[in-house]
């Protein structure tokens, strides 16, 4: 397994276990007894320096809603499923990521319902939050990889020819 | 070649906007929005570093992006525990009333407009009180510090790649070879 394809596992399993985390936070609520309970709030805790995690906004599993609400659900998992799509549509060793534009052009609809929302110009529906989301988050995926396994690549090579030049300063 | 630029001083300077943005009671309802003040935190540190690097130095790189990314999210989460806690130790009673004010006309505009049912208003005065009372204690503070130095990092990490992305110079493109004319 080469550098890029660790790396890329790396960030696989880590959004993998964020998307986990938000899933498990209402099963451990209802079903991990007391233990599990102490668990979910802490995860609730965590997430709710990211969300604002309104019940009317949120899914709900075995009637306790997720870590996060609607929309930042719709955010991770397509960001998620992103990250699985990757490596089919681009190669890993790609450093160049696409057109910046195109980042833009996924988030802009997102900011603005969220913004229109907010301001009361209109009132975005659950549709509308799971679909502007999902194309921020599945969008967002094709920048962030390759930068991801870019600065990585770099920081293990630096520490590589690092180690090899103090070795090679000991034995001199 | 010249090293490249020390990263401490636009960490410092990224860290204190995360900082801000996220411990100022109201502002931080930014960060509600998908981690917004935090991604925009990292890439203004990306785009502050990228400013100090001059011509003649080591050309950056994504992996400068990232680590000064994780830093200004360190320096971040401190910033907001120490704003939270001047607040905190300044302001105890009287913030807590002008925040609970604060938030009553926010919500009260919200049900106005339309922007948040009815139904959630309630449930969101409790978990505004709820969080208040949680969050004005030592212990609250320690939890509050222990959360943000996990979330802040990632999110800041990830601003300072889109960071890179979008301040990165563009190559030159490659100038096709004029055709010789015929002798």
């Amino acid at each position: 397994m080469n550098l890029s394809r660790r790396i890329y596992a790396v960030l696989l399993i880590s959004t993998g276990l964020w998307c986990l985390a938000i899933v498990l936070t209402p099963i451990l609520r209802v079903v991990g007894g007391e233990a599990g309970a102490t668990m979910a709030n802490a995860c609730y805790r965590g997430f709710s320096r990211i969300c604002h995690q309104l019940d009317e906004r949120s899914l709900h599993l075995l009637g306790a809603k997720f870590g996060v609400c609607i929309r930042c659900t719709a955010i991770y998992f397509s960001f998620f499923f992103g990250v699985i799509v990757y490596p089919f549509v681009r190669s890993l060793r790609t450093k160049e990521t696409p057109d910046m534009r195109w980042l833009f052009a996924a988030i802009a609809p997102m900011v603005l319902d969220a913004l229109f929302n907010d301001l009361g110009i209109f009132r975005s529906g659950e549709l509308s939050r799971v679909i502007t989301g999902s194309v921020g988050g599945f969008v967002l995926a094709f920048f962030i990889v390759p930068l991801f396994i870019d600065a990585i690549t770099q920081i293990l090579i630096h520490r590589t020819s690092q180690g090899e030049t103090h070795y090679a300063g000991q034995t001199q | 070649m010249l090293d490249k630029p020390s990263k401490w001083r636009s960490a410092v300077l990224g860290g204190i906007a995360i900082g801000l943005v996220s411990g100022i009671p109201v502002i931080s309802l930014v960060n509600c929005c998908c981690c917004a003040g935090i991604l925009g935190g990292g890439v203004l540190t990306y785009y502050l570093y990228q400013k100090e690097h001059a011509e003649g130095m080591v050309p950056l790189e994504s992996s400068d992006a990232l680590i000064v990314g994780i830093m200004a999210g360190l320096v971040g989460a401190f910033v907001q525990a120490v704003v939270h806690g001047i607040l905190m130790v300044l302001f105890a009673g009287v913030s807590q009333d002008l925040m609970r004010n604060l938030f009553e006309k926010l919500i009260d505009r919200m049900e106005q407009s339309g922007s948040i049912p009815s139904g959630t208003v309630d449930q969101l005065r409790e978990q505004i009180e709820s969080s208040m009372k949680e969050s004005n204690t030592m212990w609250g503070l320690m939890v509050n510090l222990f959360t943000s130095l996990i979330i802040y990092p990632i999110f800041s990490m990830l601003g300072g790649l889109l960071g890179y992305g979008i301040f990165k110079p563009k190559k030159p493109q490659q100038m096709q070879p004029t055709p010789t004319a015929p002798q």
